[in-house]
């Protein structure tokens, strides 16, 4: 049966434990004489072992960690490219159904002009558009 | 009658067939824009104007100006002359380089 000594003792086997107090002769001697505390003592050095033996360091393969985030951003930007692209064909649907109400409804000059100026136009526009773009990304250095 | 009235003339299923047309080709340089971090929007609806003619242009500017390559660690489409992918940071041999 346990005494107040034995919870005194316990209590400080406990702060020897996180090595917060240290072993000295009079609790060695407890130990020792004391059947409870040294089944004590030897259960919470066995805890310790254990602890020890969980806490080994796990190796971290940060290339898989980063290969995963990757993966998820690659699924994340399809389904954006995805849904995008059903807003990009709603927009064009819309856009080429006008034009054919207005050539059907004879704007077709009106059209034809629309596409004179496109094609005269944009070649200039792309011209400098190329330029620029390779200026600015040095893209022949 | 003008060359331009005969356009009333023309049958409801041409003008739908085109806008077909217009619409597939338009979607397909969308896509293929947003692969290559080109500016899908821009090229998108340039691709819904006319047909074949701005396909050929921006497969002359995408394919042959503004040329990219694939990274062979990620796969990404990167500028040809780069030394290193800026996606997963692979770095190009000479020999993967012009």
């Amino acid at each position: 049966m346990m005494d107040k000594k034995c919870t005194f003792y316990q209590n400080r086997l406990i702060d020897i434990f996180y090595e917060e107090d240290i072993m000295d002769k009079e609790i060695q001697e407890h130990i020792i004489n004391c059947h409870e505390c040294n089944k004590y003592w030897k259960e919470l050095k066995e805890v310790k072992i254990k602890v020890d033996k969980d806490n080994e360091e796990i190796p971290i393969e940060y290339i898989k960690i980063s290969q995963a985030f990757d993966k998820v951003e690659d699924i994340k930007s399809k389904r954006l490219n995805i849904i995008n692209l059903v807003i990009f064909i709603m927009i064009s649907s819309v856009l080429l159904g006008i034009g054919l109400v207005f050539a059907m409804q004879g704007f077709g000059r009106e059209i034809i002009y629309f596409q004179v100026i496109v094609h005269t136009v944009f070649p200039i526009f792309l011209l400098i558009f190329v330029k620029i773009r390779t200026l600015k990304e040095d893209y022949n250095g | 009658m003008g060359d331009i009235e005969k356009l009333q003339e023309v049958p409801l299923i041409i003008w739908i067939l085109l806008a077909v047309v217009l619409l597939i080709q338009g979607s397909w340089i969308f896509y293929d824009a947003s692969k290559r971090g080109e500016n899908k929007w821009l090229w998108g609806l340039f691709g819904i104007l006319n047909t074949p003619s701005n396909l050929i242009v921006y497969l002359i500017v995408t394919r042959i100006i503004f040329k990219t390559k694939e990274c062979y660690k990620c796969g990404k489409n990167v500028k040809e002359n780069a030394l290193y992918c800026p996606y997963c940071g692979n770095k190009f041999e000479d020999d993967d380089r012009i």
